[in-house]
């Protein structure tokens, strides 16, 4: 048996709330930030305050919370030992209401919340903000099979229970009153989630369409600088048109090719015949990454077309193979570039 | 006192606003800077190997890739693919997240870009007039060329909207990942990913990324050797005629995914090694573990990098 909250406020079961609220005031005092930043994770002991608070402050959890330690300890006496359970009193899903007055249907392996009002701090501005704990259900009881429930595991027999859930690494019986009260169902929960969502998205395309305007109205561009950026444009796309036509009949060059030799990483060498000095496979680019376009053999006479010296590849012609071999097996190397450029290299 | 049986639920839906904000970095840098930029380097390289045709001027972060169709929607599966690890790495960091921080932190991503632009512009505009209407004449330049062709609106629709999209579908999976209602109670799982502690992603960056684009590698040359097949294969040989004697290509492409692959297999038990050290799963002296750490993580990436063409 872990500790419980008492425990962990360090006060006796038998506390009233004044004693409570003394007790927790004080730790929050102790753990709390702006008094003691030695304490690590002390953010999530604050939380862990709050929790234990609203659940200790409120009578009616209070009376839930002691009604469920007492049956750990009677369990872990082994009062209920010898009691085997001889039937299945599971079932897969259940009907019920939530505290939102919604009834869903919920199934094993469901998550259900309980809301939990949390103190935050902004520098001096204290607020309270929910947050959902989530907890996945285990089993679920068979409500058909209630009259067997007091062989077969711990529970207050005053109340119905509804579900058992994952709790830390042990479980937990979560009873019809208290769901009723306090719990949220997936469904809720998603419906909430959903509007908050939709709330949030609306407000996101607001700024962003306040963004667009910004973007409009200050990055403006002037129509003069319209007018020369368009002429510049297609004076840019006629020339590369031009050059690309070119390129296409008296060097063979794809349009990915033409796109390297525009960029200067590839070089136009003035046309010149030269031979292999090994037999080699001629590929569709620089690298042995590409289709290879046929074999040719050592001694054979080829038209060097296009270089390119940061991979050490040059584009050649011969007969119907067309492509790109590495630039050591050719006898001759010197690629003079067509254009004026071609100093640079 | 240990208070880890008290606090007794699994997760709860709206984390503190700091958690968010590290989670939201996590999983930012490590979509980012770790896949994402794997991806990018290897573009680069194919471009490099005369292969997309982007130019010499290429660089992977601009919005469109050419003027290609194609390259344009790769780009667009590419920055799904990048909101897509985003997604999952931020939910599964998180364990649970409202819609509403969905929507509102995927937007943050995908938008970071152009929120920091237009901070910049009102910045410069608030405290320095002059250099604010250079800035913002500038970018009004860049903005018009771009806005210039409805070809290039189009591609930045779908290439943000995809990767808006990914993101919050796959955070979904990301936060179903962990289906164990008692993983939270494990403290010393506390700001990991795959077991491994937060601070030693700084570091993994650089073999991750060689790692990745090995692997980048192996699904190209999958897809080279089969094309290089379906175009070199002599089928008449398989009816028994004459045998072919150009199978050079053939024997290239399989030898080179073969290696690939036997190298990829290796990677993957490297990285596998790798993360078991640093997650603590082998207990070796902190010698022999720092050794392995050292040599898988760093001196392997290194000589792969500088030795091999296994990155492409």
């Amino acid at each position: 048996m872990g500790s419980t909250y008492y425990d962990e406020l360090g006060i006796s079961p038998s506390s009233d709330f004044s004693e409570i609220k003394a007790a927790y005031r004080k730790l929050v005092f102790k753990y709390h930030p702006d008094t003691n930043p030695d304490y690590k994770n002390n953010s999530e002991k604050i939380k862990e305050l709050n929790l234990i608070y609203s659940i200790l402050s409120d009578p009616q959890k209070r009376q839930w919370y002691d009604a469920s330690i007492l049956e750990d300890i009677k369990f872990a006496s082994g009062e209920y030992a010898s009691k085997k359970p001889y039937v299945n009193i599971y079932t897969a899903e259940v009907k019920v209401t939530d505290s939102l007055d919604r009834q869903s249907l919920i199934r094993e392996g469901d998550t259900i919340y309980y809301p939990v009002d949390i103190d935050n701090t902004i520098i001096t501005w204290h607020y309270k903000r929910v947050e959902y704990f989530d907890v996945i259900i285990k089993h679920i009881f068979d409500p058909l099979k209630r009259d067997t429930y007091s062989q077969v595991f711990r529970y207050d027999k005053s109340r119905t229970p509804i579900f058992e859930v994952y709790w830390g690494n042990s479980t937990m019986i979560i009873y019809q009153e208290d769901f009723k009260s306090f719990w949220i169902s997936d469904r809720s929960f998603s419906k909430m989630d959903t509007k908050r969502g939709v709330i949030t998205a609306a407000i996101v395309a607001i700024l962003l369409f306040s963004a667009g305007l910004y973007i409009n109205s200050n990055f403006r561009v002037s129509s003069d600088e319209r007018e020369q950026l368009m002429s510049n444009m297609s004076a840019y796309n006629e020339y590369h048109e031009a050059e690309g036509e070119f390129l296409r009949s008296e060097y063979y060059a794809s349009d990915i090719e033409i796109s390297y030799i525009t960029s200067d990483y590839y070089i136009a060498c003035e046309q010149f015949i030269t031979t292999t000095l090994m037999s080699v496979g001629v590929s569709n680019v620089p690298t042995d990454l590409g289709i290879l376009q046929g074999n040719i053999e050592s001694d054979q006479e080829v038209l060097v077309l296009l270089y390119c010296p940061s991979l050490g590849a040059t584009k050649i012609k011969t007969g119907d193979i067309i492509g790109w071999v590495p630039t050591t097996i050719l006898a001759d190397d010197d690629c003079e570039s067509l254009y004026d450029a071609s100093s640079d290299y | 006192m240990d208070t880890s049986n008290i606090l007794k639920p699994s997760a709860i839906t709206s984390n503190s606003k700091i958690k968010a904000v590290m989670h939201f970095l996590a999983a930012a840098t490590l979509a980012d800077w770790v896949i994402g930029n794997s991806v990018y380097v290897y573009i680069t390289t194919l471009n490099h190997r005369g292969i997309l045709g982007l130019g010499a001027d290429f660089n992977p972060n601009d919005i469109l890739w050419g003027n290609s169709v194609w390259l344009n929607i790769l780009h667009v599966f590419v920055m799904a693919f990048t909101g897509a690890v985003f997604g999952l790495i931020f939910g599964y960091l998180s364990r649970s997240l409202s819609l509403s921080s969905r929507i509102s932190l995927t937007t943050l991503y995908v938008f970071i870009r152009y929120i920091l632009l237009i901070g910049i512009s009102v910045t410069l505009n608030t405290f320095f007039p002059s250099y604010g209407s250079t800035f913002n004449q500038e970018m009004g330049v860049g903005i018009y060329v771009l806005f210039s062709s409805p070809l290039n609106i189009a591609f930045m629709v779908l290439g943000y909207g995809g990767m808006f999209a990914s993101a919050i579908i796959s955070m979904k999976f990301g936060v179903g990942i962990i289906n164990n209602p008692l993983y939270v109670i494990d403290k010393s799982r506390n700001g990991t990913l795959l077991d491994i502690k937060w601070y030693h992603y700084f570091w993994l960056i650089f073999p991750i990324s060689i790692y990745s684009q090995i692997l980048l590698n192996l699904i190209y040359k999958v897809g080279h050797t089969l094309v290089t097949l379906v175009l070199n294969f002599k089928w008449y040989t398989l009816l028994g005629f004459g045998e072919g004697d150009e199978g050079n290509a053939l024997d290239i492409a399989w030898q080179n995914l073969l290696f690939v692959a036997i190298m990829a297999g290796i990677v993957i038990y490297l990285l596998d090694v790798l993360r078991k050290v640093l997650s603590g799963e082998f207990k070796y002296h902190w010698s022999i573990k720092l050794s392995i750490a050292l040599s898988v993580g760093l001196i392997l990436p290194i000589l792969i990098a500088s030795y091999t063409s296994l990155t492409g």
